[in-house]
């Protein structure tokens, strides 16, 4: 069973490159040294990773040009690049914006997609905006490109829509056959005011961009409006995109507002090409478009904490391994200026929902997302005892339906303090995105510092002196500034511990060389049926050793004697397992003595149920 | 590098006579006289056009060439890292940077050398642990004299004062006015019993109307004459930077009248229906008003703007 495997490498290579170095906790102020001087309300961020070079990160927030928040004293409004994994960051000055505009931009979001650009010495992939744009007249909402935000050209202007349009999110994703998809879900016309007549045709405001090739030099953009029913006056202002590699594309929304909302999830099964986009899931009460996720809402309204209520908020996330797996979360009210939380999933593509999985009250902006290990991060900030505190909690059982509750804090603080310059205090949304094994995100909160309001091993860059909780302008701390409101970057690693303890003990002394798998569908649709899983480990492990969450070592995978190939990937080793139900395994790598595995064991895997519940090959 | 600034100056002889031998050399002096004039008048307008253009402009010393303290930013022989001794504009973006070393992506490759003492002309474009400003242009230090001087003041003026003339050109009425009263604009939808009903976005401007008197007309406008102006009260991202109006307040006023472009605007917010009813002027923008002390500056720039359109 000792024999080594002998075979490609490039998969674990791949992978490897693809992990971040570190996956450990991590929790960093994202003002750069350079503007220590800053007090702008650097509120409603959003962050993305290079899925090539995961060190690459991109974000965005209601950042100024200048140190105040005045009216921008340039034509360039700048986002924030890291290019070591977010322990340092720097400010990029290329979104376009306008001199004398009283803000950077309106809303903006960013995605990567993974096709690489740039020069060879500093590739990086292309990076995607959606922003509402600082112009003469209006905030038109207007996607945009860069071969490579690490480099100076201001990005390009692909698409403008002018009028009553509201919040881009925008999601990029890379076919395999090497196309740039691009997804900007925006409200495209809200209002009027009084309504009826609505703006958008019928009311249906809820709209998706789309480029099928978006890297192009002249891209072609396409409107789809995603709402098919018909709301009184319109959508609630949030539309979110979620692609999967197979082509599966979900979308989210608040159908009808100001009537009777209820949160809607479309699905495309082929990248939202097609004469009739994002039809694929229709709700059983009405045979339309649209699944009903919820029933009708009470919307949160007023402020908490300092920061409005009511701008919609709404996430949606797809399992990366599997587009069947697709979670959901928003806001709805908790009474007069307070909001609720809620967390629900999907297996079946949307057809079926869960009840809640999680419920928080008292918190908004939840941002959900879901790692290559199937765990499942939630992100939201809550005011209790008057502090904001941001929390990410993270599924803790195989099948990703439970939660640590509340989560790991983040930060606590003063939920009163600085005061509001503008609203939103610290956004309608933050940002959550899962990296590897991995989750990566960014939310805005006071600067206040004192190391005691934060997750432990906070960073700032900006000049601090965590003794006397005091923040300066210059590195000989002669000048004071007062505290603010800044972005942080965080990520938080997870392994096989997060979805069984026994997985924990198995895994503890390397946790990293542990891959957990686990459907509730192997049992589910063939109670008396077996799985055969077959993988492509690469060669730098002598074997690899399945144990189930019962804590009971189950199998060995052996070379096969023909290898698979499915889509291009050759599986050469297998094993065949007995099922049992909720129990679930985690393949553990030994590798090789005389080689140190480095990075993160993530094989290339299928699993094929079989009648016959054991035996070999 | 590029020379803008030429100090050179002629100063003529001492003849006392005429001499008509040294017609062509008189003549000669006075066309090399005009050509310097209208040379040094032309380097002062594009010192004042780069000044312009710039929202830094940096005294500093060349450190090192080939060379980057940003990370970001390769190092080639377009980039250069320099000690700065004077910032001329710029601090809003990142404070004085006057002692710090800035990373200069150049505005053509080389043609810099170390201990060279120049002008930079750029544009923010990576703030990390240092800044990197993207430039228009380079120009010896030493070039500079009281006149350079002038015209970069000029240049750095007109910078600040581009949004305003673009207010300029969209506005119908421009003067000194002051305040009467303010109250939140009445909806079409609103009830007395019920209570204000939501707006359909969470950018609504929240509308309030004020009756400003004029005191002096700058362009348009009588004495005494009494305008509506809406503006938003709204603290929302789009709108907490225009100018909010408080009675009593004397200021410079630069309004417009419903524009087709805003007219979404009004729909989404309920201010249509208003501007049906009365002529009505708009506050959208941060520079719709200003203090009254920029009533002289105003004046000016509305002088400069016909001039401009003539």
């Amino acid at each position: 069973m000792n024999t080594p495997f002998r075979m490609s490498s490039a998969l674990f290579v791949l992978c490897s490159m693809a992990a971040p170095s570190f996956a450990q906790s991590r929790l960093v102020n994202m003002v750069p040294n350079s503007r220590s001087g800053e007090t702008n309300q650097d509120a409603e961020p959003t962050i993305t990773v290079d899925p090539n070079h995961a060190n690459r990160l991109a974000g965005s927030a209601f950042t100024w040009d200048n140190l105040t928040g005045g009216p921008m004293v340039t034509a360039t409004a700048p986002i924030y690049v890291s290019n070591d994994g977010g322990n340092t960051w720097t400010l990029a000055f290329i979104v376009p914006s306008m001199i004398g505009s009283g803000f950077p931009t309106g809303d903006i979001t960013l995605s990567f997609s993974s096709t690489h650009s740039g020069p060879p010495k500093k590739q990086t992939s292309y990076l995607y905006g959606g922003i509402l744009r600082s112009t003469a007249t209006g905030r038109p909402m207007a996607v945009l490109r860069t071969k490579n935000p690490f480099s100076p050209p201001v990005m390009a202007v692909l698409d403008t829509h002018t009028g009553n349009v509201d919040q881009p999110h925008t999601i990029a994703k890379t076919s395999a056959g090497g196309q740039d998809k691009l997804y900007v879900g925006f409200n495209n016309g809200y209002g009027n005011f009084p309504c009826p007549p609505p703006v958008a045709p019928n009311g249906r405001s809820s709209t998706l961009d789309v480029s099928q090739d978006v890297k192009v030099a002249a891209p072609t953009m396409k409107l789809d409006v995603i709402e098919a029913r018909n709301p009184a006056c319109q959508d609630g202002f949030a539309q979110v995109p979620a692609a999967h590699k197979s082509g599966t594309v979900y979308g989210a929304f608040l159908h009808d507002w100001s009537g009777t909302p209820r949160l809607v999830v479309v699905r495309d099964d082929n990248w939202g090409i097609g004469p009739s986009p994002f039809s694929a899931l229709r709700d059983p009460s009405d045979t339309v478009a649209g699944r009903y996720v919820t029933l009708g809402l009470t919307l949160a309204s007023g402020v908490m904490g300092q920061n409005r209520l009511g701008a919609s908020n709404v996430s949606i996330a797809v399992d990366p391994n599997n587009g069947d797996r697709v979670y959901v979360a928003w806001g709805d009210s908790n009474g007069f200026n307070s909001e609720t939380i809620h967390v629900r999933r999907s297996v079946n593509r949307g057809k079926d929902w869960s009840d809640d999985l999680l419920t928080v009250q008292s918190a908004m902006n939840p941002e959900v997302a879901i790692n290559d290990l199937g765990i499942v991060g939630v992100l939201y900030q809550s005011v209790g005892a008057g502090k904001w505190e941001t929390r990410l909690a993270l599924s803790n059982d195989l099948d990703a339906t439970t939660f640590d509750t509340p989560g790991t804090l983040l930060a606590s603080q003063d939920a009163s303090t600085p005061i509001r310059t503008y609203s939103p205090y610290i956004g309608d949304y933050a940002s959550l995105v899962a990296s590897g094994a991995s989750f990566v995100g960014m939310f805005s909160a006071s600067n206040y510092p004192d190391k005691a309001n934060f997750m432990s091993g906070i960073k700032y860059q900006r000049e601090v002196d965590w003794t006397s909780h005091k923040l300066y302008a210059d590195a000989a701390h002669t000048a004071e500034v007062a505290p603010s409101i800044d972005p942080f970057f965080f990520e938080i690693g997870t392994n096989a511990c997060n979805k069984s303890h026994y997985f924990c003990r198995i895994c503890d002394i390397k946790p990293t060389l542990c891959y957990p798998i686990y459907d509730p569908w192997w049992w589910l649709k063939c109670p008396m049926c077996g799985i055969n899983i077959y993988i492509d480990p690469g060669d730098e492990f002598k074997e690899i050793v399945v144990f189930d969450s019962l804590g009971e070592e189950v199998g060995k995978f052996e070379r096969l004697r023909e290898p698979i190939v499915e889509k291009g990937v050759k599986y050469t080793y297998g094993v065949r397992l007995e099922l049992k139900e909720g129990v679930g395994y985690v393949l553990k790598a030994v590798p090789l003595e005389e080689k140190v595995a480095k990075g993160t064991f993530k094989p290339a895997y299928i699993v094929k149920t079989v009648k016959a519940p054991t035996g070999t090959r | 590098m590029k020379l803008i600034f030429r100090n050179e100056t002629y100063t003529g002889g001492n003849e006392q006579r005429t001499n008509w031998n040294l017609l062509p050399l008189v003549i000669a002096v006075l066309t090399l006289s005009t050509v310097i004039t209208t040379d040094t008048a032309f380097a002062q307008n594009e010192t004042a056009a780069l000044a312009e253009r710039s929202s830094i402009v940096i005294l500093g010393k060349i450190l090192k060439t080939n060379a980057s303290d940003e990370p970001m930013v390769e190092p080639s022989t377009q980039t250069a890292i320099i000690a700065v001794q004077k910032m001329y504009a710029g601090s809003e973006v990142a404070g004085d940077q006057t002692g710090r070393t800035v990373t200069v992506i150049l505005s053509r490759a080389g043609g810099v050398k170390v201990g060279e003492e120049a002008l930079f002309y750029g544009n923010p474009r990576f703030l990390g642990t240092s800044l990197t400003i993207a430039d228009e242009s380079e120009v010896p230090s030493g070039s500079i004299g009281v006149s350079g001087q002038g015209a970069l003041e000029r240049g750095a003026q007109a910078r600040r004062d581009k949004p305003i003339l673009n207010r300029l050109a969209a506005a119908s009425l421009v003067f000194r006015g002051s305040v009467e009263t303010v109250e939140q604009l009445a909806l079409e939808t609103e009830s007395k019993e019920g209570p204000r009903p939501a707006p359909p976005s969470e950018h609504d401007p929240d509308w309030h109307v004020a009756k400003v008197r004029i005191a002096t007309p700058l362009r348009g406008g009588e004495v005494g004459q009494v305008v509506t102006v809406v503006f938003p009260a709204s603290q929302d991202i789009t709108w907490f930077n225009v100018p909010k109006l408080k009675p009593g307040q004397d200021a410079v006023f630069l309004v417009h009248m419903r524009s087709k472009q805003e007219e979404p605007l009004y729909r989404a917010s309920g201010l249509a229906k208003f501007l049906e009813k009365q002529p009505t002027y708009l506050v959208t923008e941060p520079f719709d008003v200003l203090p009254a002390a920029d009533e002289a500056r105003v004046r000016g720039l509305v002088v400069a703007a016909k001039e401009r359109k003539q």
